[in-house]
């Protein structure tokens, strides 16, 4: 049953005034920003789209970075006893390249549509804590520039992107990399730990009315497990990095076997925490994934509690696998056949989601446009890699395949095959939603089909490679040991993607100039889509919502447009332009922007070069940090002179009860009198009524 | 878990901000702290046990204070921090990263072999009794015979 | 609404968003609940690791310096004192938390300045315990891995004693300006608390399990 009825608004009329008179600058430093374009509403926004599409494309820089990092791998293995690259550099390329991908690269990119699409999906105008948001975006950019800068500063890491002990010790890699590669994931850590408790409470806690839990779409949901599993992963690695820190340049030795100390923690702790990382980068896509199937099939997401509830299972699931990444430790048979059985029972949840993305997809009428060709790939490649994975769960063959090519095809096939391809459809798919042009149909065809098949190229052959015993880290081959021809192979698939890239960019570029000559508005809704951010224009204003919907049903936007008739045959019941929002926002107050969250950020990349080369450099560091936190403190959330001192959350009880929605004017009238006691900033007559 | 979450919407209270008014009062808190005092000493007391009764206390202290320590745990969490008052939202989030915690290192202390650690000064030891290796030339279990 | 009580107060201002978050909870203190819930595993790591080394101070060559485990220099009746004081100021925390939902600011400030002072006097406590250990007894940070755990497993308890202290001077300077926030003083508190249960643990785990 849609509900298209002509709902009052129980939009509060909270903020007035949009031309705001000159503020004051909290503590005298800054002015307060006012600006609204160029490049400074850029660096003071507390937007969250325009900070998701901050995450995007900095984590597009760094895929390109981690690509080129690919490509040098790729180009020394071509061919046997190649020199290209010397061993140790070899070792810091593909250490670089792994972190790069998996901390600058996946989990930001993620970020990027979490940031963007949450608060849209749930109905809300921004998240929680906007400043935090910005934050958590510098600090995680700070500390990634800070990481990739100890290329120019002595070389980068070269422990591999789980950098075991005793190796990462200071007797074995006396460089700083290693230096780089802790306090550079601490910096990022501490970045992500502060947006993922946003994140959180904002699905929590600023959900549209009527928006419960099992009504949220199922990205969100996806979105919301992988944060929580982040509030509860990244503690792990920091005390990993803390310990490797405090071993490498305070003289502990808690890695250091000949001191006392046991490698064996590192592992454990760095796994603990690796794997809920795993899923932490891949249930993004998954989320995605299950948002753009049902939209090209026409059919709702087959089984949605089902969907949720083995993320949830995953989400939980994925804290006792960890040590299946340790079989070959010989941490004892009891433990081995432990693991190797819960590995077993966790393909269970995601062989759910494979068969209820198929469920979606069967007897649907298939759109094959682009993102539902990323989406069919993601299924097909992630079904690869899964079952590669259900291969190393048997703890036999997993000491075989232990550090060979069939690892490595296996976690490209789950993280390429599964979260990149799922996020490229992302891109397709909510393209228009966010820059209001389409991303070319026919370029985005070619781009799918060169990355599909330059991809399978690149790691199909990597099976084959490990199982002829070719091992992974190692920077050359000979030509008597028989993997030339895969490894060439392997190299020209690299190549493809790389094309492939090329093509995207060239879409993104060309579609741009295409829509700056012509431009045409793609509407609200161009796929006919199911979820509440297609309710509103494209591209998504500053506000989101006019009026914050109030949400009846799973798939809300969808059942405003279809219902049933008699026959229970899909009819449409109203025109998406009669459905979609279109009215003006005079009464919306959104949250004043900020620099003090970029302040805070500058400061952490200074301590950890001071921490490196001469604590002098943290001097500053630490007066940026402190200076940070006491002028974010002393600057209201909201800018008092820019409105009414009112947070811009969505002003209304969770669930409208019956009388209010039967009496709109008598909510309205109590909220707007809380408002007004609590513009004061002084009275508590708002709660007191 | 979808039961849990239905519950979780209906957490929403009608009158948020109540739990100030039905919060512990000062004389409350007041008996809590005693009662945390009162344990606090009976938890230092274990340390003067072995002289006292002129034993080795020791199998009986540690599980006294590992009961003590869970029960100061829950008074502060649950009347200083108003567990007990607040929202069942904020419980389960928190009760979520204790058991995580717990689960985690528990397993990682079991795995690298803390329990039956022997106190020597070398890690992993083996538990007491390991279990009988196979013998691939022999159907008994157990090391292969000699020779 | 409830809480007729605040009706008289000018100086309180309470959560404006507390009654339109979807669950009811405001998202200052559901954040400060799921970063403690995070909290947890970080201490849970660091217990651990203290656990896993408390045994091993390592008679094995290529060490210098002391070689005994840290626990044989524990003085319990100090630590004991300075686990109370801790512990008094988890009370005088909460009583801080309800002057301010009385909204008495005088009280306010007197707790806040309590609280805060026996959070110095802990960590005063832990510095003379340190600087003890490393000129009498010639434990250094270095010298062993049980000493290093210990270090660093109390070192980031000290730290976040720290911070909880700015944290309270903070609130105590806010509270002198013309707004200061229940919930933002019930939220360092919550805080406070944390820190305190988890001295809780170590106190029990680290210091009294022989």
């Amino acid at each position: 049953m849609a509900i298209i009825e002509d709902q009052r608004p129980l939009e509060l009329t909270t903020g007035h005034d949009p031309v705001a008179p000159e503020a004051p600058s909290p503590l005298g430093v800054f002015a307060r920003p006012k600006a609204n374009t160029g490049w400074r509403s850029w660096v003071n926004t507390v937007d969250h789209k325009k900070i998701g599409i901050m995450y995007g494309v900095a984590s597009f820089f760094f895929l390109l970075v981690g690509g080129v990092e690919a490509l040098l791998i790729r180009l020394q293995l071509s061919v046997p006893g190649n020199q290209l690259l010397s061993a140790d550099l070899y070792n810091q390329v593909f250490t670089m390249h792994g972190v790069t991908m998996v901390f600058m690269v996946i989990m930001p990119m993620a970020s990027a549509f979490a940031n963007y699409l949450i608060p849209l999906q749930i109905g809300a105008r921004d998240v929680s804590f906007p400043r935090m948001n910005a934050l958590s975006l510098w600090i995680w950019l700070a500390g990634a520039i800070f990481f990739n800068s100890s290329w120019l500063l002595g070389g980068g890491a070269n422990g591999g992107w789980f950098n075991y002990a005793p190796n990462a010790g200071v007797t074995f890699s006396p460089g700083t990399g290693i230096d780089f590669y802790a306090i550079g994931l601490l910096i990022m850590g501490i970045g992500s730990t502060v947006s993922a408790v946003n994140l959180t409470v904002t699905v929590l806690n600023m959900r549209a009315p009527g928006m419960t839990l099992m009504k949220m779409p199922v990205f969100t949901w996806m979105n919301f497990v992988v944060q929580v599993l982040l509030v509860f992963a990244l503690p792990v690695i920091t005390v990993a990095l803390l310990l490797l820190t405090l071993d490498r340049m305070f003289g502990a030795a808690f890695f250091d076997a000949s001191k006392g100390g046991d490698p064996f923690l590192w592992e454990h702790l760095f796994w603990i925490f690796g794997h809920p990382e795993v899923y932490i980068m891949v249930l993004p896509a998954f989320g995605m994934v299950s948002e753009i199937i049902p939209v090209f099939s026409r059919k709702p997401i087959f089984g949605y509690p089902f969907m949720v509830g083995s993320g949830i299972a995953i989400g939980f699931m994925g804290w006792g696998v960890w040590a299946h990444h340790m079989f070959a430790s010989g941490m004892g048979q009891l433990s081995v056949l432990a693991f190797s059985l819960s590995t077993l029972f966790i393909a269970v949840p995601t062989g759910v989601k494979i068969l209820n993305w198929m469920a979606t997809m069967y007897g649907g009428r298939i759109k094959f446009t682009v993102p539902m060709l990323f989406s069919i790939g993601l299924v097909g490649m992630f079904t690869i890699g899964g079952l590669s994975g259900v291969t190393h769960a048997f703890a036999p063959a997993d000491t075989q395949q232990t550090d060979t090519y069939y690892i490595v095809a296996h976690f490209h096939y789950v993280l390429f095959g599964g979260a990149l391809l799922g996020m490229m459809g992302g891109l397709y798919f909510w393209w228009p939603k966010m820059f209001g042009h389409f991303l070319g149909e026919r370029t985005g065809k070619w781009h799918f089909w060169l990355m599909l098949v330059g991809f399978n190229l690149t790691f199909g052959p990597m099976h084959i490679l490990g199982l002829q015993g070719m091992m992974r880290r190692t920077f050359t081959y000979t030509s008597v040991q028989g993997f030339s021809m895969w490894n060439l192979v392997s190299t020209i698939g690299a190549f493809i993607i790389a094309l492939s890239l090329l093509v995207f960019i060239g879409n993104v570029f060309f579609s741009y100039r295409k829509h700056r000559k012509n431009p045409v508005n793609p509407g609200a809704d161009p796929w006919d889509a199911r979820s509440l951010e297609w309710m509103i224009p494209s591209p998504t204003p500053e506000y989101n919502f006019a009026e914050i919907p109030v949400v009846e049903e799973f798939d809300e936007f969808w059942h405003r447009k279809y219902g049933h008739d008699e026959n229970g045959r899909l009819v449409r019941i109203a025109k998406t332009e009669d459905v979609v929002e279109s009215s003006d926002p005079v009464t919306v107050h959104l949250p004043s922007p900020s620099y003090w969250p970029l302040v805070l950020a500058l400061g952490m990349p200074l301590v950890g070069y001071g921490l490196i080369f001469n604590l002098w450099w943290a001097v500053p560091g630490v007066i940026l940090i402190v200076a940070g936190i006491y002028g974010w403190v002393m600057e209201p959330a909201t800018d008092p002179d820019g409105g009414h001192g009112h947070d811009d959350h969505h002003d209304e009880p969770d669930e409208p009860d019956a009388t209010e929605l039967a009496a709109p004017e008598t909510a309205e009238a109590e909220l707007v009198s809380a408002s007004a006691g609590s513009t004061g900033a002084i009275t508590g007559e708002g709660d007191s009524q | 878990m979808s039961a849990a979450v239905t519950e979780l919407d209906d957490d929403s209270p009608v009158n948020p901000g109540e739990h100030h008014t039905h919060g512990p009062t000062d004389a409350q808190y007041f008996k809590v702290f005693f009662l945390l005092v009162a344990l606090t000493a009976l938890e230092v007391s274990t340390y003067w046990w072995d002289d006292i009764f002129n034993a080795d206390t020791k199998k009986i202290a540690v599980p006294v204070l590992i009961a003590l320590m869970v029960i100061k745990f829950f008074l502060v969490a649950l009347y200083f921090m108003h567990l007990k008052y607040d929202s069942p939202l904020l419980k389960r989030t928190f009760y979520a990263g204790m058991i995580v915690a717990i689960f985690v290192y528990v397993v990682a202390l079991t795995v690298m072999n803390f329990w039956s650690d022997s106190g020597t000064t070398e890690f992993n030891d083996p538990p007491i009794d390991p279990p009988a290796p196979f013998c691939a030339t022999s159907s008994e279990p157990g090391p292969c015979p000699a020779g | 609404m409830s809480g007729l009580a605040y009706e008289s107060l000018e100086d309180v201002e309470f959560p404006d968003d507390i009654h339109t978050t979807s669950t009811g909870i405001s998202n200052e203190k559901l954040g400060m609940w799921v970063y403690l819930a995070s909290d947890c595993l970080l201490f849970g790591g660091m217990i651990s690791t203290y656990l896993i080394y408390k045994n091993r101070p390592g008679e094995i060559a290529g060490l210098s310096g002391n070689t005994d485990k840290v626990s044989e220099y524990f003085d319990i009746p100090f630590t004991s004192m300075t686990s109370f004081i801790l512990l008094m100021s988890s009370l005088t925390m909460v009583l801080g938390v309800n002057a301010v939902i009385r909204g008495d600011l005088t009280r306010l400030r007197l707790w806040l300045t309590s609280t805060a002072v026996l959070g110095a006097l802990f960590l005063g406590g832990q510095i003379y315990e340190f600087t003890n250990f490393v000129v009498n007894d010639d434990l250094g940070f270095t010298s062993n891995v049980a000493a290093s755990a210990f270090y660093a497993l109390t070192g980031l308890h000290g730290v976040h004693v720290v911070v909880g202290v700015i944290m309270l001077l903070s609130m105590l300077a806010i509270s002198f300006g013309t707004r200061i926030r229940a919930e933002a003083v019930e939220v360092v508190g919550l805080y406070w608390h944390f820190v305190d249960i988890v001295w809780v643990l170590i106190f029990t785990i680290v210091y009294l399990i022989p």
